[in-house]
């Protein structure tokens, strides 16, 4: 062992002098400026297209429309509301991201990966299907009432409209939670690492 | 205030570098651009949270523990791509023995470092770096007890490096 030892002990010297001068710290400071920017600028942009997308809504669906039947405003209520309690939850996430940490043991840094992962689980997946469920719940609310306006081609077609962007959408959100369900995966694996 | 931080950084910096790099290349094992860019993730790292550095350890301890992270978050980002989860993290530690053939000691050494996991691999380097075991097991978040039968075990693991006959 004493062998293997020296023989890692002068490599690791060896290989220690070997180090290239670092780069310089400006241009690594510029590089951690604009990966921060680039992050905040992400966040913000998702938060924006979905609440503009909330407002656009809005518009339509309380502004446009103006609805008359119960069932309608059920279901615009349904939608608006389940849209916004999505929204929420995202930035939620959002901020419960920002407060990951790399400078803490690796135990609790994979533990707090740990919890992330499975709020984000939690949120691409339940949440997300139970406002799909109650998004589409509250537009088949309005289908009577559209009814009394439309031909039954236009009818057809635009409830056609909506299912097969949300069968990709689903898809989409399925592919997308199996992600997550492999990093959660890899997360648990790395901690049984650590403490094994 | 921003030029202080600036100062700050740059001392930690110029001062650890040589110590961050060279566990990175441990753990990449002995690959120098890998480690460079992996270096360089460790001081991002360490720019956006020199904020929250509390001096309740030493800036050497604290820039280890985001080393490890760092690897560790980089482990995790490749195995994502790798096509083989799971059974990538799993198939990096061969069973059959392993003979150090190289004679130049930095080849020896990331050969051996090669025959290890990737946590291994980060016990290993900062034994190295003759980080105390109290201050290795409170980075890696692990009671001492734990940590000497992981010492252990990377002991005999390279042990099989050695050929005895």
């Amino acid at each position: 062992m004493n062998e293997l030892g020296n023989i890692l002990k002068s490599g690791w010297k060896s290989s220690g002098s070997e180090i290239t001068p670092p780069p310089p710290t400006k241009q690594l400071i510029a590089e951690a400026q604009r990966l921060n920017r680039e992050s905040i600028k992400f966040q913000r942009d998702t938060l924006l297209i979905l609440g503009s997308t909330f407002l656009m809504m809005c518009y339509f669906l309380l502004g446009y429309f103006k609805f008359q039947h119960t069932l309608s405003q059920i279901g615009v209520g349904l939608m608006l509301g389940f849209f916004l309690f999505r929204i929420l939850l995202e930035a939620y996430s959002i901020q419960k991201g920002m407060k990951k940490t790399v400078d803490s043991s690796a135990n609790d840094s994979l533990d707090k990966e740990k919890n992330y992962l499975s709020l984000r689980l939690q949120i691409h997946s339940t949440f997300t299907y139970l406002t799909l469920g109650a998004y589409t719940l509250g537009f088949l609310f309005l289908v009577p009432e559209f009814s009394l306006y439309m031909s039954r081609f236009w009818l057809v077609a635009m409830i056609a409209s909506y299912f097969i962007p949300g069968i990709i959408l689903t898809l989409l959100i399925r592919k997308n939670v199996q992600k997550e369900l492999r990093e959660l995966r890899l997360v648990v694996e790395l901690k049984q690492k650590i403490l094994g | 205030m921003i030029s202080d931080q600036n100062a700050q950084f740059e001392q930690l910096y110029l001062s650890q570098y040589r110590m961050v790099n060279q566990l990175c290349l441990g753990f990449m094992k002995g690959d120098s651009d890998q480690a460079k860019d992996l270096t360089q993730e460790v001081f991002i790292q360490v720019w956006n949270n020199l904020g929250k550095f509390r001096q309740d350890s030493s800036p050497k301890t604290w820039i280890y523990r985001i080393t490890v992270n760092t690897c560790l978050n980089h482990l995790k980002k490749e195995k994502l791509h790798s096509e083989k989860l799971g059974e990538a993290i799993r198939g990096q530690v061969t069973t059959e023995e392993i003979k150090l053939t190289e004679q130049d000691p930095v080849k020896a050494l990331y050969e051996a470092m090669a025959g290890l996991s990737e946590v291994d691999r980060l016990v290993t380097g900062l034994l190295l770096e003759e980080v105390p075991q109290e201050e290795i097991a409170t980075i890696l978040g692990i009671s001492d007890g734990n940590l000497r039968v992981k010492i252990h075990r990377i002991k005999l693991r390279l042990k099989k490096l050695i050929n005895h006959e």
